[in-house]
């Protein structure tokens, strides 16, 4: 990548090989759709681009729901893309299938984040360590017992722990198992989806340790999906922060938490609390939850929640916190056209007892409270209302889109290299035109 | 900064809304008594977030449940006492703790999935509540349900008042629990890892929410929780758990600046945003044992860095680190650090002999 970055890695392990082992070109997987009676299908990755370097430990971070884990699984192949591919040194393997599969598969392994779950009760640690062995038919059995019993070895645990069964082991020992069996067949490419969240900060030190002695030894690359965003900065080289599908960023560690670029980086690292009593942070909180897959938001995914979003020019100089009202109303206009009436009201509406839904007036009087609203907005407002009142909610949405949206909500932003690391974030804030994030942190008086 | 000092001084002076004092918690098994709290004592005052901190099978949980009456069995109180508004609460029946729960004392659970009833809408949850201790029933009790939800910042309350729980997301669902916490206006909220199902973005709106009730109502919190970045964020004063005891504790900035129980110490630098970049992690050495006998040695020694010969004969009892530092305490034979290894170790042992003769009398 950049000299910086591999002088970096030189120093910590000398494992940099600035050769790339990943390369994932616009990689869509959606779940449903596609019949002819089927709903809109989920996007949970919807169009993603990057590479992994032989030897580096990519972070991938997001909310929960982001599809951080399905980005992980297609990697894996546990799940077919809808579109685009995956190269693994050079192969697209989601083309593959059978036998070329099966032996691809010898070179990616995943360490699953509930060590209760992913480990059978009623197989001895040495069965279920030996099990892909087996699988793929690797050497003598008797082999195999020694490669079992060096591999418990390898991480931390002892001979005399083969014919025991996970429930004598605490949460940290049974990942450590997970994680032998992982490198059973001496992979070159680790997926670990979430490897610590489950496990307390003490054990889970001593595993973090143990993934970064492991990459030492064997080289390995890693891709380590969790959200636990401290983790990520301490064991990551580069990290990707993901949100509803897309990557909004993606840089090196350094840079991407020093110096965070995109609106929705920003906002997560400033959500994590601080182990520090002493430091009093003026937080970036998010409003609401990110929407639903299945309806992304058009144009930029995080223009619902985002608190940088490009005004349209007329409203530009609109008070902070009726403009904030104004997204708050237009939020609950947005969860109201989303929701499926249920045949019983369907019915109710047929005979005339129909249910309007509470009164949207009463929402207005509790949104926009005591707010001094300038009739130019408050026209608006009281149209959506109209719309509402007759019923026609799809309208109102449309209507205040049409009129409080702005480029963020027209256009999908581009992935723009902010700075001489390569790293890119996905903003149309980038854009010349318009206040750069880091400039509409400090012009409104954020402190990072 | 000033008037936060001065406010925690009035705080001192007025009576504690909550008093545990010695409290033991023994589960009895076919196999082993294990002593999930062993001697835990602390107080809460009004206005004031209280922190309980400790790794997964510490008797952080079990404490809280101590305190709402909600230990089963095999497991039941052996002793110390639990004092609320002065009135002592482990001698309560049922009919009495059912008025103390909800009531008086209310308490958030992690999961806010779990915790909420699938089959009932949210608003007839909040109803059940404000029904059972306050009377309300009909179309008032809706109203109130409805600014219930409006309070923990619930957008179009008056629609989402009538949906069921898996119609919300995380974050909302953890607000309609806190919602029916509050729904009789307890004095006392505990919260049993909030936040902890939670990702980041909404546990910040949540800590956020949780730090404006307690302005607005007066309560007092007892936050139980893991994750130490959480504990600095919210609580005022923070209290150690370690296998059934409590091992420091102290004001939340003084803990973090100025550990002195090995056992924190250790803790505080395992934490990855405390490391260096790209440094091994510290780590403490060995796993946390069950507390299944009497405690007549440090249970921490053979783990800790620390430890000297006396560890293993003599069981710390909580001491002021220092002379003058009353409010920072911490059960180490190394502590009061202004006296001489041998009278600290006297110290401890001369306490425990008194605490020994008055339980057995």
């Amino acid at each position: 990548m950049t000299a910086l970055y591999e002088q970096r890695r030189d120093e910590q392990m000398g494992a940099a090989t600035g050769e790339t082992l990943v390369e994932v070109r616009d990689l869509r997987t959606y779940y449903g759709g596609g019949g002819m009676f089927a709903g809109d299908p989920v996007k949970a990755v919807d169009g993603v681009s990057f590479e992994i370097e032989r030897g580096e430990t990519l972070g991938l971070v997001g909310e929960s729901g982001c599809g951080k884990s399905t980005l992980g699984r297609t990697l894996m192949q546990l799940e077919t893309a809808t579109g685009g591919e995956v190269r693994y040194d050079g192969t697209d393997v989601t083309t593959l299938s059978g036998s070329d599969l099966k032996k691809w598969r010898q070179n990616v392994q995943m360490v699953f984040q509930d060590p209760d779950s992913s480990l059978n009760d009623r197989m001895t640690v040495g069965e279920i360590v030996m099990e892909p062995l087996n699988v793929h038919d690797w050497k003598t059995p008797k082999e195999r017992r020694q490669r079992v019993r060096e591999l418990l070895e390898t991480v931390g645990l002892s001979e005399e722990h083969y014919f025991r069964y996970p429930f004598q082991f605490s949460g940290g020992q049974r990942q450590r198992i997970g994680i032998a069996r992982a490198l059973a067949l001496e992979p070159d490419f680790l997926v670990l989806d979430e490897p610590v969240s489950a496990l307390d900060v003490s054990v889970q030190a001593k595993i973090l340790n143990l993934l970064d002695d492991l990459q030492e030894e064997f080289g390995l690359t890693y891709l380590i999906i969790a959200h636990d965003l401290s983790v990520v900065e301490h064991i990551c080289d580069r990290v990707a922060v993901m949100y509803l599908g897309n990557i909004m960023e993606l840089g090196p560690t350094e840079q991407l938490f020093d110096d965070p670029a995109n609106p929705y980086t920003n906002a997560l690292l400033s959500a994590i609390p601080e182990a520090d009593p002493s430091t009093e942070q003026d937080r970036m909180t998010l409003r609401g939850t990110p929407p639903s897959p299945r309806n992304p938001p058009a144009g930029c995914v995080f223009s619902t929640r985002c608190p940088m979003k490009i005004r349209p020019e007329k409203y530009t100089d609109l008070d902070d916190e009726v403009w904030e009202a104004v997204e708050v109303f237009r939020e609950i206009i947005r969860e109201r056209a989303g929701i499926t009436k249920s045949t019983t009201d369907r019915v109710k509406e047929l005979v005339g007892m129909g249910v309007n839904g509470p009164d949207i007036e009463e929402v207005v009087d509790d949104v926009f409270g005591d707010l001094d609203v300038p009739s130019e907005v408050s026209q608006h407002v009281d149209t959506a209302v109209e719309y509402v009142n007759h019923d026609d909610v799809a309208s109102a949405r449309e209507h205040l889109r049409g009129e409080f949206g702005s480029v963020c909500e027209q256009e999908v932003p581009e992935n723009h290299v902010v700075d001489d690391t390569g790293r890119f974030s996905h903003c149309h804030r980038h854009d010349a035109e318009y206040e750069d994030p880091s400039e509409f942190l400090d012009s409104h008086g954020y402190t990072r | 900064m000033s008037s936060q000092r001065q406010a925690t001084d009035d705080r001192t002076e007025q009576e504690p809304l909550l008093q545990v004092d010695n409290l033991q918690t023994a589960f009895f098994t076919d196999k082993e008594t294990i002593r999930a709290v062993d001697g835990v004592s602390f107080d809460i005052r009004r206005g004031e977030s209280v922190g309980v901190v400790g790794e997964s099978g510490s008797g952080k949980s079990v404490t809280a449940r101590s305190i709402m009456g909600l230990v089963d069995s095999p497991g039941r109180i052996v002793g110390g006492s639990i004092k609320y508004k002065g009135e002592e609460l482990t001698d309560n029946s049922e009919k009495e703790w059912q008025n103390v729960r909800g009531g008086e004392i209310a308490m958030v659970f992690q999961d806010p999935l779990t915790s909420l009833n699938p089959v009932y809408t949210v608003g007839n949850q909040i109803k059940e509540s404000l029904r059972l201790h306050q009377g309300l029933r009909g179309q008032e009790a809706t109203e109130e349900a409805i600014n219930l939800l409006e309070d923990v910042g619930i957008p179009d309350a008056p629609r989402r008042v009538d949906e069921y729980p898996h119609e919300f997301s995380g974050g909302m669902r953890q607000r309609a629990v806190i919602a029916v916490a509050l729904a009789c206006d307890p004095d006392l909220l505990i919260c049993d890892e909030p936040t902890t199902a939670l990702d980041v973005t909404i546990q910040a709106q949540i800590l956020d929410l949780l730090e404006d009730l307690k302005v607005e109502h007066d309560l007092g919190i007892m936050f139980i929780t893991h994750d130490l970045g959480v504990i600095a964020e919210i609580t005022d004063r923070v209290n150690v758990m370690y296998a059934g005891e409590m091992v420091e504790s102290a004001p939340v900035e003084e803990l973090f600046d100025n550990p002195k129980h090995p056992y924190t110490e250790g803790m505080l630098e395992s934490i990855p945003g405390r490391n260096e970049r790209g440094e091994a992690l510290r780590t403490i050495e060995g796993e946390v044992p069950t507390p299944n006998e009497p405690a007549t040695y440090c249970r921490f020694a053979p783990r800790c860095p620390k430890a000297f010969d006396d560890c293993e004969q003599v069981h710390p009892v909580q001491v002021d680190v220092a002379d003058g530092a009353a409010e920072h305490r911490a059960a180490c034979l190394l502590y009061p650090e202004d006296a001489s290894q041998n009278e600290a170790v006297e110290v401890h042992r001369s306490r425990e002999d008194q605490t020994e003769r008055e339980v057995n009398e």
